[in-house]
């Protein structure tokens, strides 16, 4: 075969991939996208919620918080609590708030959040943690409110969407033939349009879209592939147990105390959240930030004493490994979270560009499935059928979880999506057959 | 002929590559801007020029902009790398 004859074939491999994952995966793109842009904003979202929907504000000026009689009034409240944490305010005149989960007859465990004005030392409001709008706008796109295996899917639909962007990166010139970036023929029909906007968006993303798929894939598969490979989360830390875990919960801890101690052994740590132990460890873990570093939230760790308030263990990710310090730039990189509010900006509206492509796609396909005799209006009405039923699944799923709860929601989204994937399944087994037989039946 | 080849060149190979390194550049940038202009206000103009000159390279669509626009932002983005360059000290 001649060099261009394979030349063609290549290409033509990368136009079917391009086509066929395009399809399969789609949707599910186009739900992530959508998702995701949303997700960026999630603590900005939870904040603006906190302080018009709760009223919870805080008292507190020129920096000092004071949070110690509140949280040990909840231990004393609920002395069985089976973790708790402390989420410090990002800002003046937040609120911190108090992650409490709580076994509970009958239901295996309650997660509240109590939140607390850090100027005057007052719980001011509670929530159930699950039922939140933060909680949902995250597990609809970590997993898509399936809890058996959505994270993997979601982990498939970074694969699909590399897949599509290196093809489409491939097979770009062939489209392009004599055509100029970034022109779109809009006295054409429709399909072209959506072509040329397809074609433009696409290039233009292409990058961006292609760090989101593959760090989207890594997030995904995760827990997958460290258990395959036997790969430990780096800063893991478990301190050995040296009493009770009754007694351990029963410590009072001097928080203003605990915060000098932090200060004093990272001075660089801005502490976000504060875990004291209830195994019997007698330990407080600091998680935290260091400001201007690309790298996943709360990630640096400093764990005292309860009761010397010393340093146990202390985990600086500028001082790790490479591999450490890759493998946690990866949710920084998903999420734009290391770039402020402008950042998040930008990732939202090139977020929006896969789900765009998604959808440009879907009518591409659609035409060129009638051989181009569709009319646009049919056409457009299957493309706005479709989106409106991703757009029921999201709201429904979200009423539920905001009004009923977090499990029930969980339950219909795994109910629904498993239900689409394994008629998905069936309707390409049947197909596949069908074609099978109908070929045998001319070749005979 | 000659001109088939340019466009093939251009359209096809430098504006993708310039519109891949524009998304880099442009994230780094505004990350910068956030995190660590303080430290070396140099090195955020260089940055600043860089997405000015692929901006105008994509506009004025010559070979020798389009070319020139890339290896500046790459040298901006691996000289830190190298030890050529540091921009947060």
């Amino acid at each position: 075969m001649s060099s261009t004859g394979k030349a063609n074939m290549k290409k033509n491999l990368y136009w079917r991939l391009h086509h066929w994952v395009g399809l399969y995966t789609g949707i599910l793109i186009g739900i992530l996208s959508l998702t995701g842009a949303l997700a960026v904003f999630i603590p900005e979202i939870d904040a603006w919620i906190l302080k018009n929907h709760y009223a919870a504000t805080s008292t507190s000026t020129a920096g000092t918080i004071r949070f110690g009689n509140s949280v040990h009034t909840l231990a004393q409240q609920y002395p069985n609590y089976s973790s708790m944490m402390i989420n410090l305010p990002e800002t003046e005149g937040q609120v911190a708030s108090v992650d409490l989960i709580v076994p509970s007859a009958g239901k295996g465990s309650e997660r509240h959040d109590f939140l607390i004005d850090v100027g005057g030392d007052r719980i001011v409001a509670w929530r159930n943690h699950q039922n939140s709008l933060a909680n949902y706008l995250r597990q609809m796109h970590v997993r898509l409110y399936e809890g058996y295996w959505g994270r993997q899917l979601v982990g498939l639909g970074g694969i699909g969407l590399a897949v599509v962007a290196i093809t489409g990166l491939a097979i770009y010139g062939n489209f392009m033939k004599k055509q100029a970036w970034p022109a779109i023929r809009q006295k054409a029909n429709i399909r072209i349009i959506m072509a040329d906007w397809h074609k433009m968006l696409g290039i233009s993303a292409l990058a961006f879209n292609l760090v989101i798929a593959l760090t989207g894939a890594w997030l995904g598969l995760q827990p997958q592939l460290m258990r395959w490979f036997n790969i430990t989360t780096p800063n893991a830390y478990k301190a050995p147990v040296i009493m009770e875990p009754d007694a351990d919960r029963a410590l009072v801890v001097d928080w203003q105390k605990a915060l000098s101690a932090v200060k004093k052994e990272f001075p660089d740590l801005d502490p976000r959240h504060l875990l004291p132990s209830t195994n019997g460890s007698a330990t407080i873990t600091v998680r935290g930030n260091i400001n201007g570093l690309i790298y996943e939230r709360n990630i640096n760790t400093l764990v005292l004493s309860k009761t010397t308030y010393e340093p146990i263990f202390k985990y600086d990710v500028r001082n790790q490994s490479m591999a450490d310090k890759f493998y946690f730039i990866q949710e920084a990189l998903h999420f734009g979270d290391f770039g402020g509010l402008a950042l998040k900006i930008i990732y939202a509206f090139l977020g929006l560009t896969s789900g765009f492509l998604s959808i440009s796609g879907f009518v591409i396909y659609i035409y060129r499935r009638g051989k181009k005799k569709q009319a646009p209006d049919r056409v457009m009405k299957i493309v706005f059928a479709y989106s409106m039923l991703v757009l029921l699944f999201l709201v429904t799923i979200a009423l539920v979880s905001l009004f009923v709860g977090y499990a029930e929601a969980s339950f219909l989204a795994g109910i629904i999506i498993n239900v689409l994937l394994l008629a998905l399944l069936a309707y390409t087994l049947v197909r596949y057959v069908m074609r099978k037989r109908q070929a045998a039946k001319i070749a005979g | 002929m000659m001109k088939k080849k340019q466009h093939v060149l251009i359209e096809h190979y430098l504006i993708p590559a310039v519109l891949f390194m524009l998304n880099i550049c442009l994230v780094h940038f505004v990350y910068l801007l956030v995190a660590g202009i303080g430290h070396n206000i140099a090195y955020a103009a260089a940055l600043a020029i860089a997405l000015l000159a692929m901006g105008g390279a994509l506009l004025l669509k010559r070979k020798s902009y389009l070319i020139f626009s890339i290896a500046f932002y790459l040298l901006l983005l691996l000289g830190p790398f190298s030890g050529l360059l540091n921009p947060l000290h």
